[in-house]
């Protein structure tokens, strides 16, 4: 009995132990014997024969059980490991497509303004001259047409050079105030170099209100709550400046992302990076929509810089090539 | 516009003003700093005379010269071909470092000991002044011998580049700069005396009379000058306008440039004895011109466009004996519509300037440029002016303090709101709570309340006005626009997670590419495209996918995928939104995962990526094939009932003449595409049994009839209809063998299969009766 069970140990496959098994339970088995012994036993005889029998049957029974179980999981275990990949052949290379850096950005700007009650508008990308220029002020041979060099068409309208016509579409729709609107899109400029392509993106905004409660210090506020939820801990300037469609005019920088203000190649050593234009809406704006006793303020982005400086992307005109290169970066 | 702080400090007294304030300064009004530049000299380089200078013996074009620089007389070896005895120099002393990082040590020129080094401008790191050596003049400050030059004030300066607005004619100029400044830091400007014609001078009326028609809304005024010896400006002069980079060869030009840069009045120089007639007298007539400009005539003969041109063949320069000076200001509207309106008529510099805004007060102009030239020996003056002057009423704007405050949302009080103004050279009164400011003539861009209030906050300084959150009406603000946009977005997140990558493209496109794609060009057209391959208005988005896609190709990716979600034009031009897919090469980039070769795309799999993105769809044949897509693989993609768009196998000869893989493309009308609230329905908590069928089909025959003929028998418990497998090889001739999975499932009940074997049954005899199908 003891050497059956240093068999049963000893046993290193399932095979060996199904040998052993035959051995003890076979038709010519030991205890399989013991029971055809208790046959024959003398029956004073037979009740002790057979509570051995039992018990070596199921001593040997259990211990098989628990022989098969662990070269089992022995041979599982093997397999596993036969079947394993090597964990570091994981690389970087996802199956998956990515948004695009621009679009990606202006959502994330929409988002925000959502998140202020601005309501979402659109304009059509080809303008008439009013809405384009005329209505914002910008009357024929101004000066600041030239600002924008526009792509005309044969029918005598335009490619609408920014967003802001939206400002006028979107008051002659409300008829009266009060506006609170973002109007995002493409824009178009006949000017194709290092830093410029012909088409490009906008948000506008436009904030109207009945009489005199919007100011200058309105646009300040939320123009300084925004740029910091784009750009994180930035210190926000306001320069005078010059937009024919708002009075008092101002552009926004904010310092520099790169270098923190201490003056870097991207923010031309000045340590400002200049985001935005804005400003208090012109009188003569309202007067074109019809509007009287109202005051506004209103701005306008280029999402492309945001977009270049946010990602640190060097080359404006790489957004527009399609270049997987650039867009599997934003996996 | 490029000013020089020792330059501004001719007009407004900056001196204890730092450099940095000047600049913080100039960004806080509105005036941007481009670009800024200290002008400074390495030490060692002194002021130093030649007291003598002779031939080099073994050399044409070397001198050799004796310079005094206070403390010693220098030999000095000069190459310089104006090199001349009496002249004052810079000279660079042993020891000095020059800024191309040239160290001056003793040397010996062809056999001649040199002991420094006489400079130009641009050895100096100046901007360049003149060929040769710079020669001082005691313009710059009295002339010390041995004195350091970067002691001097105009060694040692400030270039400033602003950038202007378009509105900001006004400060094109030292003069208009130091007015703005002198407003943002309280400074007066400095006093300047009116030109007061020496007496005996000859009077300008005995050579020149000037008339002008009533219709002439502009002003004018003439001075003339004799050149009687060589006309040249001083060392002082020279270095501004080499510095702000309007230095030219003519000594005439370059004093109307310096008067022009100095006070914004624009001046032209004619030479008189060319204009005038067989008397020696000149007769100029100023008329309107056909667009409103305004000529100014001697005889028949035009001589200048009032600010926009001038006949260059009667310009005045050096050789001229009797200079006519012309100062003008034309209104910025006039010259700006009639440079638009006549496109024949070239501008030159002076179409910057005045379709700005120069400076109307003419007489500051031309009393600077006189009193220059008073100074100039080789001068004589005529006395008096000729002038035309149509005043321009002056224009009055009224406000209130509290308009002003409220649009500014500050608090500013009046006395400051008054003092700002005056600063800018308005004539402010104020009346109860009326304030009136009558606007100076050179800013036309002031006309209403708001443009006062500009320039209030612009002196305030936008930085010291705080912000302050604007309270409103709550408000749904969700409109379909916003809708619209959040679907977009949707799709376009679900296509990036199915593996394409979001492009952006032009809408301009390729007009020729378009036609042979077989697009019919669009009635709107482009009339100065920006070159010929983006001449036309987009009316797809494939062309651009096309090209990206080949491009991706060429720079070694096996598998591209591409999406854009863009507008288009319809050939009548109207503007509408689409989404276009392109995939091309392999369905992935080879990999361990993606296995070592990955199959080419194919119809089902692209199709199968453009459903998980716009949701499920059906294909229908076309009736009319796009020309563009395989004859043999192509469809429209229907959506609840509609056709939305199609999907097919990029044509052959697009694909070859691409340099493409094999491609496939869809394109959608995005506002066709359901967005609709999706109702779910019942479903069966009954087991459901699948069946394979394998069916001989003749090739040729679409799936599609094989569908049609099975969903015309309506069993209600077939719940799904799959093609598994297509299998062919030689045994089966011209037929394959297609594998259908059909699933079964009762709402009420578990299926026997009895029952499923009823409906195959059904199912087969209807295919070999309408079909003449049957089992393989």
């Amino acid at each position: 009995m003891q050497e059956i069970k240093a068999k049963i140990d000893a046993a290193s496959s399932l095979s060996e132990l199904e040998a052993v098994r035959l051995e003890l339970f076979g038709k010519k088995g030991i205890i399989t014997a013991l029971f055809s012994e208790l046959k024959s036993a003398a029956p004073e005889q037979k009740k002790e024969l057979a509570v051995s029998a039992n018990e070596k049957r199921d001593y040997f029974s259990e211990l098989i059980a628990a022989k098969r179980a662990s070269l089992e999981e022995a041979e599982q275990r093997e397999a596993m490991k036969n079947e394993a990949i090597d964990v570091t052949l994981f690389n970087e290379n996802v199956s998956c497509g990515a948004l695009h850096p621009v679009m990606e950005t202006m959502d994330k700007i929409i988002d925000y303004f959502i998140a202020q009650n601005f309501s979402v508008e659109s304009g059509p990308l080809i303008e008439d001259d009013f809405h384009n220029f005329e209505a914002l002020n910008l009357p024929k041979y101004h000066p600041a047409r030239d600002m924008q060099d526009t792509f005309y068409l044969n029918d005598g309208r335009l490619l609408r050079t920014h967003t802001s016509g939206v400002q006028i579409r979107t008051m002659e729709k409300f008829k009266a105030p009060p506006v609170r609107m973002i109007a995002p899109g493409a824009v178009f400029r006949r000017d194709m170099d290092l830093t410029h392509t012909p088409m490009f993106h906008q948000v506008e905004g436009l904030v109207v209100e009945q009489g005199d409660r919007v100011s200058f210090a309105n646009l300040k506020y939320v123009l300084e709550e925004f740029l910091r939820y784009m750009f994180g801990d930035v210190r926000v300037r306001f320069r005078p400046s010059f937009f024919p469609f708002t009075e008092p005019s101002t552009e926004v920088d904010i310092s520099c992302i790169f270098c923190h203000g201490e003056g870097c190649r991207v923010c031309k050593q000045t340590g400002w990076l200049e985001v935005l234009g804005s400003g208090v809406v012109d009188p003569n704006v309202f007067k074109a929509v019809g509007w009287k006793n109202v005051s506004g303020y209103a701005f306008g982005l280029g999402v492309e810089r945001f977009a270049m400086l946010l990602h640190g992307i060097p080359d404006l005109r790489s957004l527009f090539e399609g270049d997987i290169r650039l867009l599997e970066q934003f996996k | 516009m490029i000013i020089t702080r020792n330059w501004l400090q001719e007009w407004i007294d900056i001196r204890e003003i730092s450099s940095e304030r000047l600049l913080s300064t100039l960004n806080s009004i509105g005036l941007e700093v481009d670009a800024h530049d200290k002008i400074s000299l390495p030490k060692g380089v002194v002021v130093g005379l030649v007291k003598s200078k002779r031939r080099h013996e073994n050399s044409d074009h070397l001198n050799v010269c004796e310079v005094d620089v206070g403390k010693q007389s220098l030999q000095i070896v000069c190459g310089a071909k104006n090199v001349e005895a009496g002249q004052y120099v810079a000279v660079s002393l042993i020891g000095a470092v020059l800024p191309s990082g040239l160290e001056i040590k003793p040397a010996k020129l062809r056999g001649v000991e040199s002991f420094g080094m006489i400079c130009s401008a641009t050895e100096l790191g100046l901007a360049k002044t003149n060929d040769g050596i710079m020669v001082l003049d005691s313009s710059i400050g009295e002339l010390v011998l041995g004195k350091e030059l970067r002691e001097y004030e105009i060694f040692n300066d400030d270039l400033i580049e602003i950038e202007l607005t378009a509105n900001r004619g006004d400060c094109l100029s030292i003069l208009g700069i130091a007015r703005d400044l002198g407003a943002a830091l309280d400074l007066p400007l400095k006093e300047k005396h009116e030109f007061e014609d020496a007496d005996g001078a000859p009077g300008i009326g005995r050579i020149l009379s000037v008339r002008a028609s009533d219709e002439v809304s502009a002003k004018f005024a003439f001075r003339a000058y004799e050149i009687k010896g060589e006309l040249k400006l001083n060392l002082k002069q020279t270095l501004r306008l080499a510095s702000v980079d309007i230095l030219q060869s003519c000594a005439v030009q370059n004093f109307i440039n310096y008067a022009t840069h100095s006070t914004g009045v624009l001046l032209r120089a004619y030479d008189f004895e060319k204009i005038a007639s067989a008397d020696g007298k000149v007769a100029l007539d100023i008329k309107p011109m056909p667009n409103g400009e305004f000529g100014v005539y001697a005889g028949k003969r035009l001589l200048s466009v009032a600010g926009i041109c001038q006949d260059a063949e009667l310009k005045a320069c050096c050789s001229s004996k009797v200079v006519l000076l012309e100062a003008n200001y034309t209104a910025p509207l006039i010259i700006a519509k009639a440079v638009n309106e006549n496109k024949g008529l070239k501008g030159d510099e002076h179409v910057y300037r005045s379709s700005r805004g120069s400076e109307p007060k003419l007489r500051l102009g031309l009393d600077l440029l006189f009193r220059l030239l008073l100074k100039n020996k080789a001068v004589s003056l005529y006395a008096g002016t000729q002038k035309i002057s149509n005043a321009l009423e002056p224009l009055i704007v009224g406000f209130s303090e509290k308009e002003i405050n409220s649009m500014i949302g500050a608090q500013i009080p009046r006395d400051k709101i008054v003092k700002i103004l005056k600063r800018l050279g308005f004539d402010v009164g104020v009346e109860a709570d009326l304030i009136t400011a009558k606007v100076p003539p050179f800013r036309h861009d002031i006309v209403n309340s708001h443009d006062v209030c500009e320039e209030i906050v612009r002196i305030v300084g936008i930085d010291n006005i705080a912000a302050a959150p604007l309270s409103f009406y709550e408000k749904n603000r969700l409109n379909d626009t916003y809708v619209s946009l959040c679907n977009g977005r949707k799709l376009r997140s679900k296509a990036a997670a199915v593996g394409f990558f979001e492009c952006v493209h032009y809408v301009f496109d390729d007009g020729k590419a378009l036609e042979n794609l077989g697009f019919a060009p669009c009635k709107v057209k482009i009339l100065n495209p920006i070159n010929g391959e983006l001449d036309a208005l987009r009316p797809t988005l494939i062309n651009h996918l096309l090209e990206s896609a080949e491009r991706n190709l060429k720079n070694s990716r096996r598998s591209v995928k591409l999406f854009e979600l863009g507008d288009v034009f319809n050939a009548d031009g109207s503007q509408c939104l689409r989404l276009g897919f392109i995939a091309s090469g392999l369905k992935a980039e080879p990999s361990i995962a993606a296995g070592a070769k990955p199959e080419a795309v194919d119809f089902l799999y692209f199709a199968n990526l453009i459903q998980s993105v716009i949701g499920k769809f059906n294909v229908r044949l076309p009736s009319e094939n796009l020309k563009f897509l395989s004859e043999f693989e192509q469809a429209q993609i229907e959506q609840g009932g509609e056709i939305v768009g199609f999907i097919g196998r990029v044509d052959y000869a697009v694909e070859a003449g691409r340099d493409l893989d094999k491609s496939y493309l869809c394109e959608i009308d995005f506002s066709k595409l359901k967005f609709e609230n999706i109702v779910a329905d019942a479903y069966s908590k009954f087991p459901s049994v699948s069946r394979d069928l394998s069916i001989l089909v003749p090739s040729g025959m679409r799936f599609e009839r094989i569908k049609q003929c099975i969903d015309a028998l309506k069993i209600e418990a077939l719940k799904e209809l799959i093609p598994s497998d297509l299998y062919s090889d030689e045994s089966l001739g011209d037929s394959k063998s297609l594998t259908i999975r059909l699933v079964f499932q009762d709402l009420q009940k578990t299926l026997c299969d009895e029952e499923v074997a009823g409906f195959t049954d059904k199912i087969l005899a209807a295919l070999s009766s309408e079909l003449g199908l049957g089992l393989r």
